[in-house]
């Protein structure tokens, strides 16, 4: 948004998990990512709508905080801005407090310290649906009178009540009166109001004292989340075949299309070597990339992400990491970037850089591509025990893997420094919820358009510049071997390849680890190019995935799999890490670990495999 | 001749465009610096005004709001 002006400053504040987002998104017609755990919102978010009278109303969503003193570097930015005191963002004109009506001891210690500052307030009673439910009464007149502020009842997952907000905040708000107060008067004046407007039957939902009692259990629970990951990696291969297969059929067909069309030409080159085979190769994994994150969008709506990070908390400790180090890893399993900005909500610095340090090692969406192509070239498509398939283990034990190292680094950080002390994890836990599924299924469209913008810009451009790369220049005249041997990719894939002859990559696979670089899963579309431009007729239409089965030894396949566990290359996490950091020292050392990883993993597995006969 | 000509033509503004777009990815600090390098040029006194108003379209965009950190910038997968 550049150059916009408004005429009415609206923030959005509370304690994580309070419904903001949401809210956010339904005053302003925005799509920020909403789950059902604390922590999503890590920096500020802006927005306008006009009100009745035509005036411009911004509205502002900050991370949630559960006090005004601030702990870590996302609540630091609510302080700043409520306060006044933020370099770049002026004192809001009104305060919308959206406090949670199942949780109003905790959320109403909140409202009452931002009274205290002495700016307009409004509190947006949220998750009313959900307090009814519970059986508890919130007398919203009274608590307004107590507060000394308007009350609009919200439900902001169902557009309830946000007409009325929209309508309030744009109304004149006068100051409340200042209470200075400390820690003990807020504790007192809650829970006075408490006695005087909310009406609760049990303290907590008997269905989430159910729930817990089994997903909580240090044995049933941790049984629980590990049934429930076995079956997700279970249900990318046996619920995505069919469509991978449509691709599949989609994308020969247009190339035989294209073939038919146009003469033997450069033209017909970039378009059947180039882009068919580059973003058809990649195009096909979608159907898995959104089977996975069906059951991550129905986990975070499901209020069950904070129960897995509580059940992990003391092997995360152990480990070197905290409890609070779950969501920012969770993120990483669609992209390190959002992970590692997520860091921002661990108040400890120390763990903090442990977590942006193993962040990159989660296994991101990018990466499914290259698992899915060797694990389909390489791996039977055999049944286990009767039940399971043999690839949706591999691709089970590829992230597990993932997760492993990531612990193995983090521990190995936690022997290397001094300070020894450990932090108790304090998470709240959301009420379970039954997932929305138009949110699920809008989460699905979301992924659906970050994947195709991928696949029309970087993964696009990239094809097309090694087209060019591995087309010109054309090879001498009386050469005997593919053209591509002697174009620049194919030079610089020779130069590369004793680097990597160790590890038992091919020339084929140095080149696309280059534009990998920009985006992993390029490395696909890349190995689809070069095959495409170095191979006959029956190239072109046969799928990468039979090629590189007919040309790989199975140790080869394996160590690309052990090094993309690890993955170092990829450019955008390592100017997160910076940004995130402002350490040059942490960000090289961090590339130059996670190289030295994958380059060791690699070799090692290549070594084995070589010696278990699988050359 | 004239299918020459037009796959020349095609071939030279893809590349061009895949070029522009994957060093905006990688480099986009430099991409910007070279975009107003241009646009300035083409804005001179002594271009003609159609050249200079495509030169002031061209000027490079700078983010001034919350929200502009990578978070928003559509490179997470």
């Amino acid at each position: 948004m550049m150059g916009a002006t408004w005429d009415l400053n609206v923030a959005l504040v509370g304690n994580p998990n309070s419904g903001k987002t949401a809210l956010f998104n339904r005053l302003t017609g925005s799509r920020q990512k909403v789950a059902n755990y604390p922590g999503v919102t890590v920096e500020r978010k802006e927005g306008f709508f006009a009100s009745a009278d035509g005036r411009q109303v911004r509205i502002l969503d900050l991370p949630g905080t559960y006090s005004l003193q601030a702990a870590s570097p996302d609540e630091e930015v609510t302080y700043q801005v409520c306060s006044g005191s933020h370099v770049s963002e002026p004192a809001p004109d009104l305060i919308v407090c959206v406090i949670d009506a199942t949780n109003l001891r905790l959320h109403l210690r909140f409202v009452l310290e931002m009274l205290a500052t002495g700016r307009p307030v409004v509190v947006a009673l949220n998750m009313m649906d959900l307090a009814r439910r519970r059986g508890i009464s919130v007398d919203r007149k009274a608590l307004s009178e107590a507060l000394g502020v308007p009350v609009i009842e919200t439900v902001a997952l169902k557009r309830d009540g946000v007409a009325a907000l929209r309508q309030r905040v744009t109304e004149d708000v006068a100051p409340p009166a200042v209470q200075a107060a400390d820690a003990g008067d807020l504790h007192d004046r809650v829970h006075q109001i408490l006695d005087a407007c909310v009406g609760q039957a049990v303290p907590t939902s008997p269905v989430d004292d159910r729930l817990d009692a089994v997903l909580l259990h240090p044995v049933l629970g941790l049984g629980s989340l590990a049934l429930v990951m076995f079956f997700m990696f279970q249900a990318v291969y046996a619920w995505a075949e069919p469509l991978m297969g449509l691709i599949e059929w989609m994308t020969s067909a247009a190339a035989a299309g294209v073939t038919a069309l146009l003469p033997e030409s450069l033209l017909q080159s970039l378009l059947v070597d180039g882009l068919i085979a580059g973003l058809g190769g990649v195009v096909v994994f979608l159907p898995q990339i959104l089977i996975l994150f069906l059951f991550i969008l129905i986990l975070e709506e499901s209020g069950y992400l904070p129960r897995a990070a509580f059940l992990l908390d003391r092997l995360m400790v152990g480990a070197g990491l905290t409890g609070r180090s779950f969501i920012p890893l969770l993120s990483s399993f669609a992209c390190a970037i959002p992970g590692i900005m997520a860091t921002r909500s661990i108040q400890d610095p120390r763990d903090r850089l442990a977590t942006i340090v193993v962040a990159p090692l989660m296994t991101c969406s990018a990466r499914l591509p290259v698992y899915a192509l060797l694990i389909g070239a390489f791996v039977p498509r055999q049944e286990v025990a009767g039940m399971f398939n043999l690839q949706g283990i591999t691709l089970f034990a590829l992230y597990f893997a993932g997760i492993a190292s990531a612990l193995a680094v983090a521990y190995a950080m936690k022997l290397l420094r001094r300070d020894k002390t450990e932090h108790a994890l304090m998470l709240e836990l959301p009420t379970y919820r039954i997932p929305d599924p138009v949110n699920v299924l809008l989460g699905l469209w979301e992924r659906t358009k970050i994947f195709i913008r991928r696949v029309g810009g970087i993964i696009l451009s990239l094809t097309v510049l090694l087209w060019f790369l591995a087309t010109f220049p054309a090879p001498p005249e009386g050469a005997t071997g593919p053209a591509i041997d002697y174009s620049f990719a194919g030079q610089l894939g020779y130069l590369m390849q004793p680097l990597f002859a160790p590890i038992g990559f091919t020339w084929q696979i140095c080149i696309a680890l280059i534009p990998g670089l920009a985006a992993r899963e390029v490395a696909v579309s890349a190995l689809a190019t070069v095959y495409a431009l170095s191979g006959t007729e029956d190239a072109v239409t046969a799928s990468l995935s039979g090629l590189i089965a007919t040309q790989w030894s199975l140790a080869t396949a394996f160590s690309l799999l052990a090094w993309y566990v690890f993955a170092p290359q990829c450019l955008s996490t390592i100017a997160v890490i910076k940004r995130e950091t402002n350490s040059w020292r942490v960000t090289l050392g961090t590339t130059a670990l996670l190289f030295a990883l994958a380059y060791a993993a690699a070799l090692l597995t290549y070594r084995i495999a070589l010696a278990l006969g699988g050359g | 001749m004239l299918f020459a000509v037009i796959q020349s033509a095609l071939l030279s503004v893809v590349l061009f465009w895949a070029l522009w777009f994957v060093l905006g990815r990688i480099t986009p600090m430099l991409r910007a610096r070279i975009q107003q390098a241009l646009a300035l040029w083409l804005m001179r006194e002594s271009q003609p005004r159609w050249l200079a108003r495509f030169g002031f379209q061209l000027l490079p965009r700078i983010a001034q709001h919350c929200g502009d950190g990578c978070a928003d910038c559509g490179t997470c997968a």
